[in-house]
Formats: C-alpha cells, structure tokens, sequence
C-alpha cells in the first residue's frame, strides 16, 4: 500500500498530540507539511547540526532549537522525518536521542529543559551516560555495498545495520518504546496500534540478508 | 525659579562642592551638573568636572585643576586642556541644529579652569578664563545672559540621550488608525528618556543608592545609563551590572553599548564594565561565581544547591554559604561598583555578599519594583538586607540629603502600563474588590502615593476608608491620546478551555492580518508554569489553524530571548517575567481565583496583566473565573478608582495567616490521596480495573513517579 503524506502527517499529529495528552511528552513541535515533506517546524531553529558526531553539544543544540519532532518526559528527543515525491516514500530519517544525562523529571517539568541540561552539564562528568542515539534511515538515493537502503545505525556513523525495509511510524515507536520504555509501552495501548502496513517492497539486498540484519515477520 | 544641582560622579569632589556654593552665591537660577557630561572628541574623551547652565549666564564649562600652575609649561599644559574642553563643547552642541543660528553657535560657550591659587598669571595668548576657586562668582558674573529659548535648547541637548531603544520600523503600517500605528507613535514617545530617569542616571552618591519605581518606570535604562556613565567616567574601574532574569543579557548589552558611544563614541570594554547574571551559569560567570573564584570557594551550581538547601532557597543557601566562609577572612573587594537590578528577586544573602565584596566608599546601586510581589513583607528593608553593624546601626543608610547627590530616588512615571491596566492589576492583585475581601496589603499605606495614586477621597492610614486615582502625572500623555480605556483592558469569558483557545486565537490572527501587529508584539502568558509545556501545545494547535506559528518561551526556543520572528511568543508566567509586549492575552485567569495559596495566585495574575504596553485581555473559563469577571468589571464600574478600607495593622497580620496558611489544606489533601490511592489499589488487586481504564496522562505519571521513586531508593 502506498501512502501518501497527507495520511502521513495526519497519524504524526494525532501521535504527538497523544504524546503530550498523556505526558509522554513534555512538549512536541508542530508537524510541517510544505510539500512533500512531513517533519517537524520549530519555529527560531536555524539549522541543524552535522549528524555524523554525535556529541552532546548537538542534542543540547537541538534541545536549544527545538528541532525535534517530539521531546519526550526524561528528555530524549524523537526525530522523524519523512520524504516523498508524489505518492512515493523516496527518505525517512527516524531519530531516538537520549539525553547525556538521568535528568530529574520534576525539574524538566517545570523548567525550561536547556537549563536542567547545563545544570547536569555543570556537574560532575561521570554522571555522563553512555546512551547512543539510534537512528533509522532509508536513503535510496545513496545506496550502495556498505550502505543498505534501510539501515539503523548506532554509536558511529560508519554503523549502517541493514533493515528489510522502510518503517511505518508504527515500528519506529514500537523499536523504541518497547525496547527502552516497556513501562511506558505497557501502559499505552494506543502506541501497540500505530500504522504498519509494508511501504512497498523490501529493500534489504541478498548480501545485506546474509549478514547479521533488521527484519520483522511481514518480510 | 532655584538653582538645581545634579551631583553626578565628580573626580574632585571638595573642590567642585566650593565651587556650588560659590555659584549659589551668585546665579538665582538655572541647573549646576557636577560631573556631567563626558563628552567624546575624536581621540579622547573629555570630562566636564562641572557646568553651569542657565539664563543669567549662559553656558559656563568648569575644569577643577589638581595642581598648581607654577611654570610656562604647567600653564601650557592647563591652556591645552581648557581648548580641548572648549572645542569638545563646540562640537557636542554643534550637532543641533536648534543651538545654531546660521553656520554658529547662538551662544558663547564660557570655559573656566579653577585653581586653589595662581601664584603666576595666565599667558597673555591663552583664550578663556583662569581664576582661583574664590573669585568663580566675579569671573561668572562677568558672562552676558542668554534668552529663554536658548536655555531650554540647551537643557535639552545636555540632558539628552539619543534613544533608548531603536523603535521598530513598522514598514507594514499602512492604515493610520491601526494598532500597529498607535504602536509606532507611542514608541516614538517613550524613545527618548525623561527628565527623572536622567537625574537618577547622573546622580551618584558615595555610597550607596537605592532607586524604587513601578515595573516600566525606566529602572534597567536608569542602571544602564549609569553603568555606561561611571564606565566612562573611569575606565579602569571594574564595574558590575547584575540581575535574575537572563532575558535581560541582551536587553542591557544594548543599553550600554548605546550609551557608551554616547558619552565615550566607543563600545564599553565589558572586561570592565560587566554584565553578570546573579548566579551564573556552566558557560558564563555570574556575580556569584565570580565573587566565590575571588574568595577561592569552590562555586556551587544549581544542582548542589538544590540537593544541599532545596529549590526554593538554592540562590539564598549558596549566598549564605559563601557569606560564611568569607566572613572569618574577609576578601579583598574586587569591585569598584555594582548595580542590582530587580533587587527584589535577590536574597539580603547577596546584599551582604556585594556589600563585602565591593570597595569602599560601596557604591552599590540596587534598583527595585516596589510592588512587584504587592506585599511589602516579601520586601526587605534596607536594614534587612544589609544587616547591622556590631552596635547595632544600620550598615547602609539611604537617607537623602540636601547639597548631596539623592541616595534613595523613586522614578514616578510608568510608561509601559496603561493607567487602566495598572488599576484593573492592583485591584485584582490585591483583592480590592474581591467580595470575600482583600488577600493582600503592604504595610506601609503611604507607598499608594508614591506609586503615583492620587487620593481623591479618605486617607491613607490604616483603618481608613479610601478612595484613589492614578495621578495624571505618573503615566505619559500617549495612553489618552492614542488609546481608548474600554480596549485597552478587555475581559473574556468562556464555558470552556477550547471556547477560549478559539476566541483567543481568532483574535490573534485579526491581530497579525488586519490591525498591523507583528508577531513579537504578541505575548500570550499561561498562569500555571507546572502545566505549561501541555497547555502551550494545546493552544498552539488552534492557532495553528489559522497559520499561525507558535513557540513556548524557553523550551524549543533560546532560553535568552523571549521572542522569535515570525512566530507568536508563547509563556509561562516566569519566562514572561521581566518582558514585556504590546498585546497581551492573559490565557486560563480562573487560576487566580481558585486554589488556597491565593497570595502566589493573585500575584501571578497581577504579572501577567502588567506585561502588556498598550492592550491586555484577561480571559477565563469556567465557574472561577466568574470572580475575577466580577472584580475587572468592578473597576471598570468605578471608573478606575480604587475604593476601599485600608487594613489595620491587625488586619494585615490576619489576612497574612489566611492565605498563607497552607498546612490544614496540606494535611486534608494527603489524607485524602492516601485514601483515593489505597482504594486505587484495591480495585487493581482484584481486577476491578485495568491500567487501560485510567485516563492515559495518569498513567504515564504514575510510571513517572514509580520511575523517579526507584532511582532515589526511597521506595
């Protein structure tokens, strides 16, 4: 089944507007929709840092500018983005960023959450946690024998584990709220029936297969 | 008519307090400035030691000469420095136009250099006057008067300063009677200061000064002017301009690089003249951390303060802990001045903490809104914040003196509320027309007329009936001319939240389409800062449906700056404390009617209301919002008079005890949780209900709450 951005950007709405109802989000940007690209709009974000390193001056950046689709309750970040070109998914950039720090949920709450960031960042740097961010990618355009059309990388930007095919909102959330937030997925029915019908093909390759890879039982 | 002496920062002080006399004896009219202008040249700056202005005499420019001319080169010396003044004077004045007649000055400009004697007469070729300290008058005397015109031209051009602030250009204006274009003539009325806030810029005691006004009365720019006066001044001093909220980094930076180049044509080195914020933060030393690196105490952040003292008191337990350690060898002051302001965010732990670590004669400048908390309790005295000395004596007094520059000046003007709003804000700050009566009062009855109320009716003394006005001269012509009372404060209310949003937003897209406001002229303030980021996103997607961006001050958006292109600002009522907008929407005000702790609430309400410069609606829904309705109507109906009965002393102390008092709600409402949490259990236990059928923000705050308990061990 083909969707089509308008469909897209409307489940991406009703997600993050259910996200800050229950207050699994602190806050969420609103969703763009120029085009054919559903993403985030934060209103004073001027650009968006180099993703390669990822060092915790670029999730301070991004918490700073709010370029993020969602910020969620302990203060990781969800990114998503996805392209099309007419009713074609041609990218998605899908994007979990935990925060460096165990911040306290309170003073998030209540604070603006750039200042509880430095507050931790003041402290003591062993309170530093070893979190990687895990981002989802399908990238036809650039695909080639060390970079699988969908891949998920983690810890470097070298780290391309390929998956059999573009994830729906739906396997996005469910990878990360059952993985890193299984209380929080318990406790949601809602996040259990987000959209998963296949985009299309698989996109994984034979040699890609072979290896140690992403796939889930539609394919 | 008198003589009216601005005491300024005058580098020799004796001699230029003879020389007032001296003029006294002679001139019946007219301003003296001691210390007043520093003027720019092209390679140097130039200070007047003092300057007489009026119409016996003209203008007549002072230089106090430390030595003693005794040789030809001494004299050449002193000539030199009188022409350099002289062509400094020509040149500051040359640039308007009203001082010209023609291609030159319509006046002389008399220059005098002063000595304590002249034991050798001045060289034949030297142009100007050269005269021992007791022949000043007969030297005075000698210079022709000037016409009225004239004079009032010059006070004008001594006093000026170019602009505050550039006003916007408001390009889009088009439509004349459009708000945008009420906006653009009374921007162009407050660009330029008055005739207090220069006063109270030039006046420089030594010691210290404490400078009080309503918020919007010019207190940031009256410090600014100063910070950038003495920097001029003394460019080797190491100055300190400190305050709470971040929002101001920006605001000041501008200020006093405006005001440099007014007096110096130079930026301020900000290695001298400093901008700290109070704390400070991991990248950017504030006035506390730089205090404590000079003590060399480990400065503490925010993280330990909250662990060590608790949230509320962190900034009070640092300062204290720093005072403590600092007491037993008291450090080397590290700054020639500092100036405070929103001095009533701050703890006396910090007063006491500048106080030691300033230098003698302490000039400390601390500038307060005297009402910002309505409650003068929460305002501590001079004596509280400086404490006493072992005999028991005040440590800083503040008591104005006659011949000395004013140490406790009020600024009486507010020019960024409309009399309207301010009245509908104290009277529902304070409860004056509450049914139930007043929640609040401050002690001292008399700082009404200080904040610019007239009484028309009554006294005020405690226990007395009153009835008041704001003063026809504590706010500026423009709010009658350009506005209208009934649509400088409208009330709304709704049946619901949603009903709000709507009306709300509708109104903000007429705002941006039809009435020429630019999107950071709008400022939509939420009462609750705990549900904040929520409500924010809630309110943001109706205005969403009209296009409209949206930002919630803080979070998504630079902590320092409160407002965005293109985007409405959207704030909880600490971020938009200190800012300030043309048109406010007061969102959710049934919160100041609800709850116990009605002080805080009430207060927050006061807030959001005096944030606006023109326009301010205070929406509600709901039942409580009934009771605010009733009291903003009230006002209204009173032709924005308050009317009431002054609390006695008694009262005071009761109504402090009634919305204080939180411990019998406290106690009622854990009683009441733990019964609701065991009964919650129960029903879990034996599957009378599932995690499903709770409304889902409860779920995840359970989990929250679970999560955060764990973590802490005190499960």
């Amino acid at each position: 089944m083909v969707a089509t951005s308008r469909s897209l950007r409307d489940e991406l709405v009703n997600f993050l507007t259910y996200l800050v109802a229950s207050e699994i989000a602190l806050y969420a940007n609103h969703v763009s929709g120029d085009g054919d690209q559903v993403s985030w709009k934060a209103p004073g974000s001027k650009f968006l840092e180099e993703r390669r390193k990822q060092t915790y001056a670029n999730y301070r950046s991004w918490l700073e500018n709010g370029a993020y689709s969602a910020l969620l309750f302990d203060g990781a970040l969800l990114q998503i983005t996805y392209r099309f070109a007419g009713r074609t998914l041609i990218e998605h950039r899908l994007a979990w960023v935990p925060s460096p720090f165990a911040m306290d949920l309170e003073l998030l709450n209540n604070e603006s959450p750039v200042d509880v960031f430095d507050m931790y960042a003041a402290g003591p740097s062993s309170d530093v946690e070893l979190k990687t961010p895990i981002h989802f990618d399908f990238d036809p355009a650039r695909a080639a024998d060390d970079h699988p059309t969908t891949h998920v990388s983690l810890n470097s930007s070298d780290c391309r584990i390929a998956c059999a095919a573009p994830l729906r909102l739906g396997h996005f959330v469910e990878f990360v709220f059952r993985n890193f937030y299984p209380d929080v997925w318990g406790a949601h029915k809602y996040l259990h029936d987000l959209s998963r019908e296949p985009w299309g093909e698989q996109t994984i390759t034979k040699v890609e297969a072979s290896q140690v890879h992403l796939s889930w039982a539609q394919y | 008519m008198s003589v009216q002496t601005i005491y300024g920062e005058t580098r020799n002080r004796d001699i230029a307090l003879e020389l007032e006399v001296q003029l006294k004896t002679l001139v019946t009219e007219g301003t003296i400035y001691l210390g007043y202008p520093v003027l720019a040249s092209a390679d140097k700056t130039v200070y007047v030691d003092a300057l007489l202005v009026g119409q016996e005499h003209g203008l007549v420019a002072f230089q106090l000469a430390e030595g003693v001319p005794a040789t030809i080169d001494d004299w050449s010396k002193y000539v030199m420095e009188q022409d350099r003044l002289f062509g400094a004077l020509e040149s500051h004045l040359g640039r308007h136009d009203t001082l010209r007649r023609g291609r030159r000055l319509s006046f002389d400009i008399q220059t005098v250099t002063v000595f304590s004697a002249i034991p050798t007469p001045a060289p034949a070729t030297a142009e100007g006057a050269y005269c021992e300290i007791g022949h000043v008058a007969k030297v005075v005397a000698a210079f022709p008067a000037i016409d009225e015109g004239v004079e009032k031209a010059l006070q004008a051009a001594i006093q000026r300063v170019t602009t505050i602030k550039p006003a916007k250009r408001r390009d889009k204006v088009i439509d004349d009677g459009s708000r945008g274009a009420v906006l653009k003539k009374i921007e162009k009325g407050i660009a330029n200061l008055d005739e207090w806030q220069k006063r109270a810029a030039i006046e420089t005691p030594e010691g210290p000064q404490r400078v009080r006004g309503l918020a919007g009365s010019g207190k940031t720019i009256v410090l600014a002017l100063k910070a950038a006066y003495l920097h001029a001044q003394h460019p080797d001093w190491r100055v300190a301009v400190t305050f709470w909220s971040r929002a101001l980094y920006q605001q000041l930076e501008d200020l006093v690089t405006r005001f440099s180049f007014e007096h110096s044509n130079d930026k301020p080195d900000f290695s001298r003249l400093q901008l700290l914020h109070g704390w400070g933060s991991s990248s950017r030393d504030g006035m506390y951390t730089t205090m404590a690196r000079a003590a060399d105490a480990p400065p503490r952040d925010f993280n330990y303060a909250r662990s060590t003292f608790g949230s509320g008191d962190a900034f009070k337990g640092v300062c204290a802990e720093l005072l403590a350690l600092t007491s037993q060898n008291p450090p080397q002051p590290i700054f020639d001045a500092v100036l405070i302001d929103e001095a009533q965010d701050f703890p006396p732990e910090f007063f006491q903490l500048v106080y030691r670590f300033t230098k003698d004669p302490k000039r400390i400048v601390w500038a307060f809104d005297e009402l910002q908390k309505l409650s003068e309790a929460a305002m501590p005295s001079t004596r509280e914040l400086f404490g006493t000395t072992h005999t028991g004596d005040d440590v800083v007094t503040i008591t104005n003196k006659e011949g000395e520059a004013r140490r406790d000046i009020v600024l009486p003007v507010c020019y960024r509320n409309s009399p309207w709003a301010l009245v509908t804000a104290h009277a529902v700050g304070l409860g004056i027309y509450r049914e139930a009566g007043l929640v609040q009062h401050f002690d001292d009855p008399q700082l009404w007329d200080e904040i610019g109320y007239h009484v028309l009716e009554g006294a005020l003394e405690p226990g007395s009936w009153v009835r008041m006005e704001r003063s026809r001269t504590s706010y500026p012509d423009f709010f009658l001319d350009l506005l209208d009372e009934k649509d400088a404060v409208v009330l709304q209310t709704f049946a619901d939240e949603t009903e709000q949003d709507l009306w709300v937003a509708e109104q903000i897209a007429v705002n941006l389409d039809k009435d020429e406001l630019e999107h950071d002229d709008i400022l939509v303030v939420l009462p609750e800062a705990y549900t904040s980021k929520r409500r924010s996103w809630r309110f943001s997607e109706r205005l969403q449906r009209y296009g409209i961006d949206s930002h919630l001050a803080g979070v998504g958006s630079s902590v320092d700056e409160l407002f965005v292109q293109e985007s409405v600002a959207i704030a909880n009522i600490f971020r938009a404390k200190g800012n300030e907008a043309p048109m406010v929407y007061v969102l959710d005000s049934q919160y100041a009617a609800q709850g116990t702790n009605q002080i805080t609430r009430r207060n927050t309400l006061f807030t959001a209301i005096t944030r606006s410069r023109a326009w301010v609606r205070i929406c509600g829904f709901g039942s409580h919002i009934d009771e605010i309705a009733k009291e903003v109507k009230t006002v209204r109906a009173h032709d924005f008079h308050l009317q009431f009965t002054i609390p006695t002393m008694e009262e005071l102390a009761d109504l402090r005890r009634i919305h204080r008092d939180r411990t019998g709600a406290e106690v009622a409402s854990v009683k009441r949780a733990t019964r609701n949490i065991r009964e919650l259990l129960t029903a879990f236990e034996r599957d009378e209900i599932d995690l499903d059928d709770l409304p889902p923000d409860l779920r995840t705050r359970l989990l929250k709450l679970m999560r955060q308990e764990l973590e802490n061990g005190s499960y």
